[in-house]
């Protein structure tokens, strides 16, 4: 078990906070990057960080939060999402026109996933703290770093974008 | 729950639950975290050592005779730098030069020749002005090649752990300036062994030569030596990390290809991040300014293959430092380094996360100067910075207070009498502090205090002034930063004088200004010691309603005094 009351974790706790954290980091950043690759890497990255910190953190029992709060940051700075959007490039090409709008079968599924994957980081960030992390909206707002409003805006904007895209892409 | 909401949960708990995640942690990952703890530790303690720096610089601004300006930044750190192949690790403080570029900069053969060659007239030129003339022969030319003196080799690596300057040799080179090895100096001497040398050759060209080892590049063309230095007072350590270095050049392989770097220059930083090797480097690289002072950062990659960027220059006082990044690895990571000027005490890089990590803040090396003209070694008072940050972020630059920082309203000290009195020293200008005090009912500004050079030119006596309320009165005495109260007696219940010497660099620098709260009615007599006061006789003073009287002595009070208002 993780001693969350010592002042620094040692190899064998910090194993035991990786066992106890890091696969729902993961998860996380596979929602926020669709690359799961991209996503052990910044799970892994998140968690670093705050293990280093971990002596800092305010309150140690929140390891998950914190680390929470890390996978989002470092997904959506700059030099990441640079990264990431040069990936998804590479890797993806250019967007390809489809055909299903009905939702909720496997291909509308497929559909909304790669829309999603279109999205700004911080609107598809918000989407995922609230949708599936279940996040109130005022602690979705302190993990973006960002005003309750702010987060309703991405929220909308976000939603509208992806029922546009989909009709967009079933009209075609 | 509308229907994106809802097909979103869906969609997001599918993907999730589909993506197999391993809940043992890499080896790897548990590695990083682990220098990730040491690294955010040192960081922290650096911290910790810069806010007790900057702690201490703030007392010796206002504090009792230790230097006040800018905290001179750390001596070189300890380096282990990749130098074309030659890896060498420099213990803090050592000096290591880069001197592949002289390979090329210094002749090392010279070449005579003699032209012959036959023509005959072919008649006037166009012009008529002359004649043109056409060979018929084939020219002929006849050379002779003489191999300069290098009999220690060109030098391509240099480590001691003493100051040289950066043409020094520590070996003889005809061309350099020889190098004297301290008693208890150490060094090793990396050179181009030449073909007609001897071992016996290299070892005599070495004061202090003691033992050296031979290596060469990957296609065995050109061959190296490398010679231990060892003067006789050297310490047990010193001569160990030297040994050291000896041995691992043993059969070293180091690249064929040509070195990058244009000039000789002073290993100030190194790294690497596990595929990239870095270095930063002092010298002269600069062209097209007077003095060519700069620094340079050169990686190498995992082949070998350098690449240099482009020369810095020194940073004039008052501008902001020259930053670069490099980015390494892991991404975001990088190395941002660059140059700040002398009143640059310190320099941190914040991420977007907040994660701050301080600079180091190396001084040019010493060595520079003495190959630095007189009128551009100011330059050489400045740092050269870098930090290995998580992700570059946003440069916090602390600078000290300086001639030039030193603003109308600033605050040279401050203090309290514990209770209910508090006073500060305004800067106002080069000719004027103003003390300024607050109580819980009044408060007041004395009028200008001059600076202890200004009295010491009108005969040299303490000046006396305040603030003179109605029940309370302030008094501040201008003395010298030598001067000390022998003696302090009051008749009140107030605290003993609180004394600051000013040593930013201004006016006041030099001056010592001795403060003491003395209620209405009471009187305290002072004693200053022959600096404070040549005359030697003890000042009276009592403090009444809105003013004070000088009961006994020959300090003035030159109208510096000044009522408070009345509550």
């Amino acid at each position: 078990m993780v001693d969350e009351t010592s002042s620094e974790p040692g190899q064998g706790a910090m194993a035991d906070l990786y066992a106890r954290y890091v696969p729902a980091a993961v998860r996380l950043a596979f929602l926020l990057t669709g690359d799961p690759q991209r996503a052990e890497d910044l799970a892994h990255d998140a968690f670093v960080r705050c293990v280093g910190r971990f002596v800092y953190l305010r309150s140690q029992t929140a390891f998950d939060a914190y680390l929470r709060r890390s996978v989002v940051n470092l997904h959506t700075s700059r030099i990441r999402r640079r990264y990431l959007e040069r990936e998804w490039l590479r890797r993806e090409g250019p967007p390809r026109a489809h055909a299903t709008t009905t939702l909720p079968d496997v291909e509308g599924r497929e559909d909304l996933w790669r829309v999603l994957g279109t999205l700004p980081p911080r609107q598809r960030a918000a989407l995922v703290l609230r949708y599936y992390e279940d996040l109130s909206e005022q602690e979705t707002a302190t993990v973006l770093g960002c005003s309750v409003a702010a987060v309703k805006s991405l929220v909308a904007r976000g939603s509208d974008a992806l029922r546009d895209r989909i009709a967009e892409g079933g009209e075609r | 729950m509308n229907d994106v909401e809802h097909d979103l949960r869906e969609l997001f708990h599918d993907r999730a639950g589909s993506l197999p995640v391993s809940a043992l942690a890499p080896e790897t990952v548990l590695r990083r975290g682990r220098r990730r703890q040491v690294s955010v530790v040192a960081a922290g303690t650096a911290m910790v050592v810069v806010v007790v720096a900057i702690a201490a610089g703030a007392i010796a601004i206002v504090g009792s005779g230790r230097t006040s300006m800018p905290a001179a930044p750390s001596a070189l750190p300890p380096r282990t730098a990749t130098i074309h192949g030659i890896q060498v690790s420099a213990p803090a403080g050592w000096t290591l030069i880069d001197d592949w570029p002289l390979a090329s900069l210094l002749p090392t053969t010279s070449q005579t020749c003699s032209f012959s060659a036959t023509g005959i007239p072919v008649g006037p030129s166009p012009a008529g002005a002359g004649t043109s003339t056409e060979t018929t022969g084939q020219p002929s030319a006849t050379c002779s090649t003489e191999t300069a003196p290098l009999p220690a080799g060109v030098p391509v690596v240099q480590l001691a752990n003493f100051s040289f300057p950066l043409d020094g040799s520590l070996c003889h080179v005809e061309q350099l300036r020889s190098v004297d090895l301290p008693a208890d100096g150490v060094a090793v001497y990396v050179a181009a062994f030449d073909g007609a040398m001897t071992t016996a050759d290299v070892l005599d060209a070495c004061p202090g030569g003691r033992s050296l080892t031979t290596f060469a590049d990957r296609s065995v063309r050109t061959l190296y030596v490398a010679v231990s230095i060892v003067g006789p007072d050297a310490s047990p350590g010193d001569v160990s990390t030297v040994d050291r270095l000896m041995e691992s050049l043993g059969g070293l392989r180091i690249p064929d290809e040509q070195p990058v770097a244009t000039s000789p220059g002073y290993v100030v930083a190194a790294g690497d991040d596990g595929t990239l090797t870095w270095r930063i480097e002092a010298g002269f690289p600069v062209r097209g300014s007077s003095s060519g002072i700069g620094a340079t950062l050169i990686t190498a990659d995992e082949n070998g293959h350098e690449t240099v960027s482009d020369p810095v220059a020194p940073v004039e006082p008052g501008q902001e430092p020259s930053a670069q990044t490099q980015p390494l690895r892991p991404e975001p990571s990088a190395l941002i380094w660059g140059t700040s000027s002398r009143d640059v005490t310190s320099i941190a890089n914040v991420t977007p996360d907040g994660i701050t990590t301080q600079a180091t803040l190396i001084p040019w090396p010493e060595g520079l100067r003495s190959t630095t003209a007189e009128s551009d070694q100011s330059q050489l008072d400045g740092s050269i910075w870098f930090a290995i940050v998580a992700e570059p972020g946003r440069i916090e630059v602390t600078s000290a207070p300086s001639v030039t920082g030193l603003q109308r309203g600033a605050v040279l000290h401050a203090g309290s009498d514990g209770a209910d009195a508090s006073w500060s020293l305004v800067y106002q200008d080069e000719q004027c502090v103003r003390l300024q005090v607050d109580t819980s009912s009044i408060g007041g500004v004395g009028d200008c205090l001059p600076p202890w050079a200004d009295l010491e030119s009108h005969g040299g006596r303490p000046l006396i002034g305040g603030v003179y309320g109605h029940q309370l009165a302030v008094i501040v005495i201008v003395l010298p930063a030598d001067a000390t109260i022998d003696s302090f007696r009051t008749d009140g219940t107030g605290p003993n004088p609180d004394c600051a010497t000013i040593h930013v660099e201004s006016n006041f620098a030099g001056t010592q200004f001795c403060i003491f709260p003395l209620a209405v009615g009471a009187t305290a007599t002072i004693t200053l010691d022959a600096n404070g006061d040549p005359l030697g006789s003890p000042i009276g003073i009592a403090a009444q309603p809105g003013t004070i009287e000088l009961t006994e002595g020959g300090a003035r009070t030159v109208g510096a005094g000044s009522p408070a208002p009345s509550p």
